[in-house]
């Protein structure tokens, strides 16, 4: 578990190194950070063409914490990159679990992510009208927090397949998150899809998490709001297993198929 | 024994996607192969020969089709994870390194994958640093460095994790003279520490120099396992003898030919009793700088494979 914890730490610390390497603050503020909010107000704006303030609060809302799932994503580019730099054959040689020094890589775009997302919090809803119950509103970043992991565990688990079909890399990126887009009730409420379609939207995350943050900012009872978030982990976890046997699975064909290679 | 290795095969199937429907390659033809702890073993093998197959299943990256290998008692199939925690590999070339880290950084990181704590990272990292001479560029990006420099990263990082066996496959492409000097000092050095290691070259001058045995591996089969030196009196080749002359030796017996290049005189002879020959008449006839060459390496290797040209 301590070596785990480290290999996690130092995927970390060199992620953050690389990324740094080509982003500053200044850039991350006004090109991607602008980009999702400007995404996020796109929604409100159809909010308010249709003229109902509850519209832009449930858009607005469902935007702010989706913009984060590109990031939370990105850790399946992070994966085909290891193959690219040639890095993947010393990754398998070496002791350490390839899930753990996945989950490393992509941490930083995770936390873009929700920085993207709480900032977004922070200052759109005042621009458009929607009212939040302040000063308990502060949780809310912690449950975009919460929402946040799990998605990143759903684009971990994605990662390890698209390893396997590096060419994949960019349609898979897509359709992962427009997935959550689409059907997590970022939009539209689950409740719109058919029954078998809203099952499948359950085991998606973002769906429970933002159901809890939509309770939660319309002071639903505290047992409802925990509810969802606790189904929101569990939805995490799961995905964070399926990743776990994927990995093992993908680096099994690999070793069988001989498609790790060295230097590429 | 460090590495054992029996009649192992491995094929693979040409073309691409999830089930190839190719033609089948075979890399690996029943191969065995047995190194002893302590010992520079070298892999020598014309292109394509099954060299690099090898070490990658040695470092359980691939996995064999038939046959068995095991390295420091653990069989690459059932014991990969503890196969992982002592073995370094160490490929050449500029791939397989973060552009955008140190060259300490990158070290730090590796470091943490071989499950080291980081105080005794920061330790190994350090010692690494000043042993390959990476002291002074530490802290500078690893893409700025010239292709040997990167591939003195990759010989630091291959020996981050204190591993027992390290595969070297073709590390020294791309060293200068130096930096290939102080490559085979610094794996006399590790064998010394009790190491043991196992590295292709097509440079049969290193392979001489720092291996205690070679295997020469043709179409993934063993032709011979011996000491360079062994394997040069088995060949039964030729003697050569150098001297500074302009004399014609042609009639001595056993002289095969001669050759002359820059002033110096090569004699090719058939036995060392010919050279011998040739020797005393060099000398009783005053020239100085004289000697008798044994065959080297390189000439067994080009016996033993052929002489194929670019044929693989
Ligand atoms: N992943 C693979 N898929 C298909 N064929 C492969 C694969 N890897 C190796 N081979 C084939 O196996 C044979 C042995 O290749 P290998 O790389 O082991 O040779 P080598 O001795 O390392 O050669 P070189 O000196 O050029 O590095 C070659 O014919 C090669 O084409
Ligand atoms: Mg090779």
């Amino acid at each position: 578990m301590r070596d785990q914890l480290r290999v996690l730490k130092h995927g970390l610390i060199a992620s953050w190194t690389m990324y740094s390497a080509y982003q500053t603050w200044r850039l991350w503020t006004f090109t991607w950070l602008s980009r999702l909010l400007i995404q996020a107000c796109f929604y409100a704006l159809i909010g308010r063409m249709l003229g109902s303030q509850q519209q832009v609060d449930y858009l607005l809302i469902g935007n702010v914490v989706a913009v984060m799932a590109i990031d939370a994503t990105v850790v399946i580019l992070i994966s085909v990159g290891e193959r690219q730099s040639g890095t993947l054959a010393l990754m398998v040689a070496a002791p350490s679990t390839h899930l753990t020094v996945y989950l490393g890589k992509g941490l930083v775009n995770l936390g873009s992510g929700v920085a993207a997302s709480t900032t977004a919090f922070l200052v759109l809803p005042p621009l458009f009208g929607v009212r939040l119950p302040w000063p308990e509103a502060a949780l809310v970043p912690l449950m975009i927090l919460v929402v946040g992991v799990s998605c990143y565990c759903y684009g971990t688990c994605v990662a390890s397949f698209v390893l396997g079909f590096p060419s994949a890399r960019w349609l898979a990126l897509n359709v992962s998150y427009l997935v959550l887009m689409t059907f997590c009730g970022v939009n539209v409420p689950t409740s719109f899809w058919p029954d078998w379609l809203r099952a499948i939207t359950s085991v998606l995350p973002m769906t429970h998490g933002l159901a809890a943050i939509r309770a939660f900012i319309a002071e639903a009872p505290a047992s409802t709001v925990l509810g969802q978030l606790a189904l929101e982990v569990c939805v995490g976890a799961g995905w964070l297993a399926v990743a776990a046997m994927s990995f093992t699975r993908m680096v099994r064909r690999g070793r069988r198929d001989g498609s790790i290679e060295f230097g590429g | 024994m460090s590495v054992r290795v029996q009649d192992l095969t491995r094929t693979f199937r040409k073309g691409k996607g999830w089930r190839p429907k190719g033609d089948q390659v075979t890399a690996l033809d029943g191969l065995t192969l047995h190194v002893p702890e302590h010992e520079v073993h070298g892999l020598l093998g014309p292109n394509g020969a099954g060299k690099t197959t090898l070490c990658k299943i040695l470092s359980t990256i691939l996995l064999p089709t038939s046959g068995t290998a095991e390295v420091l008692g653990h069989d690459v199939v059932s014991g990969a994870a503890e196969i992982r925690r002592h073995v370094g590999i160490v490929f050449g070339g500029e791939r397989g390194l973060y552009g955008k880290l140190t060259a300490r950084q990158t070290l730090r990181y590796w470091a943490a994958l071989h499950l080291l704590p980081d105080a005794r990272a920061k330790e190994r990292t350090d010692a690494l640093l000043t042993r390959l001479g990476l002291a002074d560029k530490a802290d500078d990006l690893v893409e700025t460095f010239s292709r040997g420099m990167k591939q003195r990263v990759h010989l630091a990082r291959g020996l981050i994790g204190d591993p027992k066996l390290i595969l070297f496959d073709e590390p020294t492409t791309g060293m200068d003279p130096v930096a290939a000097r102080d490559f085979r000092e610094l794996i006399t050095e590790l064998r010394d520490e009790g190491r043991t290691i196992l590295i292709t070259t097509h440079d049969m001058d290193e392979a001489e120099e720092v291996c205690d045995r070679v295997t020469l591996i043709d179409n993934g089969r063993v032709l011979a396992t011996e000491t360079p030196r062994g394997l040069a009196e088995m060949s039964g080749l030729h003697r050569w003898v150098e001297a500074e002359t302009t004399l014609d030796v042609t009639g001595i017996p056993g002289v095969v030919g001669t050759e002359t290049r820059n002033g110096l005189l090569r004699v090719k002879t058939t036995d060392d009793r010919a050279a011998r020959a040739v020797l005393d008449f060099l000398l009783d006839n005053g020239v100085r700088s004289v000697h008798a060459v044994p065959p080297r390496l390189e000439d067994v290797y080009l016996d033993l494979i052929g002489r194929r040209g670019m044929e693989v």
